[in-house]
């Protein structure tokens, strides 16, 4: 992947992040503390969040193209470094603040992981369909010819 | 040209692979993407170009790319960022 494709990535990444991020701040809401109020500055913040959790896909870059177990490595790379990245980030802001808040809030960056990840998957399967089936009518045509 | 199956370039040597055989070519990838422009050749990843007649399915990956599935078995990783370029030469 190069730099360009990179900072293309992180740019769609982005809103898909964020609005993950706000589905599971009201699912944490609910659960622990439902008469929460935010500020404006809190959706700010989610922003910030989700650049950050858009960033780390510098890790997938590379001038030569990885195979599929490295890709594999560089995959779980990400994940590592989001998570510590995002837990320091919610412990300073004190959006946590036990121990099993701590649990949560990790569970909750593995939630918004997912969630890119399947919509990702989701689409690509799509495509990968309509692929597919172009490529048999083209069979087709050109065994007719 | 069709019986190639898709054009390599491994330690800046380029390769032909057709059904059962490879050849070396003194080929540069950049020559041989202009040699096919137009055609149902399009360049799959930083080192791969593809013939999209060649192929029978494709299926993504778990790593966000997609696996091109030849007709004689081989398997061939097609980058994101060209994806485009084949489903222009499908017609999508």
């Amino acid at each position: 992947m190069d730099m360009h494709e990179i900072i293309r990535k992180i740019l769609q990444q982005f809103p898909v992040i964020y609005l993950g991020a706000m589905i599971c701040t009201m699912i944490y809401c609910a659960i622990f503390d439902s008469d929460s109020v935010f500020t404006i500055s809190y959706f700010a913040w989610m922003m910030l969040f989700s650049l950050l959790g858009a960033i780390p896909s510098l890790v997938f870059y590379t001038k030569k193209e990885l195979s599929e177990s490295k890709m594999r490595i560089r995959l779980v790379i990400h994940f590592v470094i989001i998570e510590v990245e995002l837990l320091i980030m919610g412990y300073w802001l004190k959006l946590y603040h036990t121990f099993v808040q701590g649990c949560f809030f990790f569970l909750l960056i593995c939630g918004v992981y997912a969630f890119v990840w399947v919509s990702v998957f989701y689409f690509d399967t799509k495509a990968a369909s309509a692929m597919n089936q172009r490529i048999r009518e083209r069979k087709k045509e050109s065994k007719q010819q | 040209m069709n019986d190639i199956f898709y054009f390599e370039t491994v330690d800046n040597k380029g390769f032909f692979y057709c059904q059962d055989q490879v050849y070396e070519t003194k080929l540069k990838l950049y020559e041989f993407e202009n040699i096919t422009r137009g055609s149902s050749f399009f360049r799959a990843s930083k080192s791969v170009i593809l013939n999209a007649d060649r192929i029978d399915f494709v299926k993504p990956g778990i790593s966000g790319r997609f696996e091109a599935n030849l007709e004689n078995g081989e398997k061939v990783i097609v980058s994101r960022q060209f994806v485009p370029d084949l489903k222009k030469i499908l017609g999508l």
